[in-house]
């Protein structure tokens, strides 16, 4: 698959990262030689990411004596490379608690991936496998897709996910790759890997959302969900995805869901290779790790679970549901939460008032608010400048002088932030002098204010300030606008870019990709040195059924055919319709008896395929040419036609088989 | 002193009753406990600042010195204070051009200053 859909949204910088020490631990972890030292001390020098990490330390090593309460002793336990992707995911979770997309539920996203996260970290310990902290973090970070989806084209996701907030995994897949040629779950993957977090993950990442665990079907080993025991990575964090969701259920929750959700919790038990009672306490230890992890973290959880009565939720859902029915719905469209950025309505505005002084930080918020102003307070420059961040005021009063950080250091603070610098800073001083006026506008204040103030001039002013609060608003709506354009255009592009690739009918790549594809699969052979094959496959008799069926027909059966390839394909195998029933498959990297071998699943699974039609049960089959870049080929064009004449030598031989080239059929100009 | 209608008269010298006036206006009928509120909020902190001059005096730590002097007189302003802000604006001054015995010298008539200051106060309540 082509990862270049990824690659533009990397290029937009707009995918979520981690703040801070996170980025240093990513750029550490990407030269070969970090050292352990310079890990730990990075994340020594953030004291709550230190904080966060030993709590997770500890609650990962159940059953040890001593509790670890420095990093070293974290490192030595856990190894440095947990330890470094532990500081990144939770690090992630301080750079993207909130953020731009209007629909996207911040709060409920990242409280479902914290219970992800602790249930993946319980469910490791319970089952036994996997390194309990590396599930935390995996557990955390599964979900990214979504968040980058929704970071990177705030409006565009937004809208999807109003149109099918509800619906399920498919049709949210499905219409996410109308849009974007890529589905969250395949952004998480490649997110994960570019932070230099294991393979695993980004296995995990791509399955873990799909059904509910259950029995494997006996009949078929690789049926989807099948799950006999918790084996690995990705069953784990199916377990936990499952057990996370019954965490955040609430009364919105549907009683299908609550079904689903009840049988697959019933299985879990069973396979638990414990008693319920005993498992119902391991969830329940899971769900108050998450409510304290909630408060570390300022993510809101829920209340106590009931794991041992999830089928009488389902029944009082149901009960929810009918009556909702029974009553006439008139609810109004509930507005989406906007993340005021210069929202300016009515001359009201948010204001954040700082003063260290109690009685003038009182004084000063009630005036404010007598002017039917919305006021924040705090008491010094550190908790304004937090404050500032975390709700962006339109305006911020502060007092100059406070101890530690006073308002003029606030002031230079914000304006290195880029959302700092649309905050309109006016200044409370006692000083008049020249000197002290000057520095005051060197370092961005918009405006002052001598105390012992005057009301009516302090608001006056307030209110002129409100003018170029909303010139700014409004060339950033522009800016935003002309993102939303960018984004856009790159989409259509690429759309473009993919439909002239493409097959309509089948949805296959097209001749011209296969063309592309061979040459660059050809070079990358030459380069590496490494074998490269193709196998041509051409549909049996496929005129006799447009002949006796109709054109329809013949659709149906390249559709058939078509979607058989591709299930049957592997990532680094492309599958091509070249021609009207002819298709090929460019296999980078497999000698002549893996390609062999590829044909022949290729033929019988084509063979066993029935392909229902107005009633009737049809069946097709191909003939199928394999050939391997040998020595003295010249170009890719030679391997073509090696594996055309391979086909050639397949239909004469009575069909439904694979021919491999030989070197006297790549010298034949014509077969006998 | 009061007037023959039991409202208390405030010594202009020490308390400017027009932003006393204006403190109650500012609460109105919403919150009419707002006068006191901010009175028992600045008879809370003042005592502190004027320990810190005294304290940082002793250690001759300037900015201290300043800072104190400073807030004291902004929070007394808020007040209506006259006579308290006035002496401690010289005393921030002083503390600015390390003028270390000027401010000494007004110590004793900062603290005269604060006590009838927080005398007239108390007569609001």
């Amino acid at each position: 698959m082509n990862h270049t859909s990824f690659e533009e949204l990397r290029l937009t910088g707009q995918l979520p990262s981690p703040s801070g020490v996170g980025m240093q631990i990513l750029r550490l972890t990407q030269e070969d030689d970090f050292s352990t030292e310079e890990i730990g001390q990075a994340i020594s020098a953030d004291s709550a990411l230190t904080g966060r990490l030993l709590k997770l330390a500890n609650s990962a090593e159940s059953g040890s004596v001593e509790p670890i309460t420095t990093i070293g002793e974290a490192t030595i336990r856990l190894g440095i490379r947990t330890v470094g992707n532990v500081a990144l995911g939770l690090s992630l979770v301080a750079s993207s608690r909130v953020g731009g997309c209007a629909r996207f539920d911040y709060d409920t996203y990242w409280s479902k991936s914290l219970a992800r996260a602790v249930a993946g970290q319980g469910l490791s310990r319970h089952f036994g496998t996997g390194v309990p902290a590396e599930l935390y973090i995996l557990g955390l970070l599964a979900g990214v897709g979504s968040l980058a989806l929704a970071s990177v084209h705030p409006e565009t996701y937004g809208s999807l996910l109003e149109e099918h907030g509800d619906a399920n995994l498919e049709t949210i897949e499905q219409a996410e790759q109308e849009l974007f040629q890529i589905s969250h779950s395949e952004v998480a993957a490649c997110i994960l890997r570019d932070w230099g977090l294991p393979e695993e993950f980004g296995v995990a990442t791509r399955d873990f959302e799909h059904p509910y665990p259950k029995p494997a079907d006996p009949d078929d080993p690789e049926s989807e969900g099948g799950m006999d025991e918790v084996r690995d990575l990705t069953d784990l964090l199916k377990t936990a995805e499952l057990v996370a969701r019954i965490m955040i259920a609430n009364e919105q929750t549907k009683h299908e869901e609550y079904v689903e959700m009840a049988e697959g919790f019933d299985y879990l038990q069973a396979i638990s290779g414990c008693e319920p009672g005993e498992f119902q306490r391991v969830c329940s230890g899971i769900a108050s790790e998450w409510r304290e992890w909630g408060q570390v973290l300022g993510i809101p959880t829920g209340g106590r679970i009931d794991f041992a009565n999830l089928h009488g939720r389902a029944e009082q859902a149901l009960q929810r549901s009918n009556e909702k029915r029974g009553e006439e719905a008139v609810e109004g469209v509930e507005q989406p939460r906007e993340k005021g950025i210069g929202v300016v309505t009515d001359g009201c505005m948010h204001v954040l008032a700082v003063d260290d002084d109690p009685s003038s930080l009182l004084l000063l918020k009630r005036h404010l608010q007598k002017a039917g102003h919305r006021v924040t307070t705090a008491m010094d420059g550190e908790e304004a400048l937090r404050l500032a961040l975390e709700e962006c005021p339109d305006m911020v009063v502060a007092d100059w002088d406070m101890p530690c950080l006073d308002g003029i250091g606030l002031c230079q603070a914000l304006r290195k932030i880029s959302s700092g610098q649309r905050i309109y800073f006016l200044l409370l001083t006692g000083a008049e002098a020249e000197e002290d006026i000057l520095k005051a506008f060197e370092s961005g204040v918009d405006d002052y204010v001598v105390k012992p103030f005057n009301p009516r001039i302090l608001l006056a002013r307030i209110h002129a300030g409100r003018r170029i609060i909303t010139l700014q608003a409004a060339l950033e709506n522009g800016k935003r606008k002309q993102q939303k354009q960018m984004n856009d255009l790159q989409v259509l592009t690429r759309k473009l870019r993919t439909a002239a690739l493409t097959d309509p009918l089948t949805g296959l790549s097209n001749r011209r990709y296969a063309m592309k594809r061979m040459s660059q699969a050809w070079e990358s052979s030459s380069r590496t040195k490494k074998p490269m094959s193709v196998i041509m496959m051409d549909i049996d008799f496929f005129k006799k059924v447009n002949d006796l069926h109709g054109h329809d027909a013949g659709d149906e059966v390249l559709k058939s055919v078509a979607g058989v390839l591709s299930r049957c394909c592997r990532k680094e195998e492309d599958i091509c319709r070249i021609g009207g029933e002819e298709f090929i498959m460019i296999c980078a990297g497999a000698n002549a008896v893996e390609a062999a071998a590829a044909a022949e699943r290729l033929r019988t699974t084509i063979e066993a395929e029935t392909i229902p039609w107005n009633g009737v049960d049809h069946r097709v089959t191909m003939s199928l040419g394999v050939a391997c870049r040998k020595e003295g080929m010249g170009s890719s064009d030679d391997l073509l036609k090696a594996a055309d004449q391979a086909v050639y030598v397949a239909k004469d031989g009575g069909r439904n088989q694979v021919v491999i080239s030989q070197e006297s059929h790549f010298n034949l100009n014509k077969s006998a | 002193m009061t007037s023959p209608d039991g409202t208390p008269n405030f010594d202009p010298a020490i308390l400017d009753s027009t932003v006393i006036d204006g403190l109650r206006e500012l609460g109105g009928e919403d919150d009419p406990g707002l006068l006191l509120e901010l009175v028992e909020m600045f008879l809370d902190d003042a005592p502190d600042r004027l320990k810190e001059m005294e304290q940082s005096m002793a250690e001759g730590d300037l900015d201290t010195m300043r800072r104190a002097a400073h807030t004291l007189k902004s929070s007394a302003a808020n007040m209506g204070s006259v006579l308290l802000s006035k002496i401690c604006a010289e005393m921030e001054a002083a503390a600015r051009s390390e003028d270390c015995s000027k401010y000494a010298e007004m110590a004793p008539d900062c603290m005269l200053a604060f006590s009838d200051f927080e005398t007239a106060l108390r007569q609001l309540s």
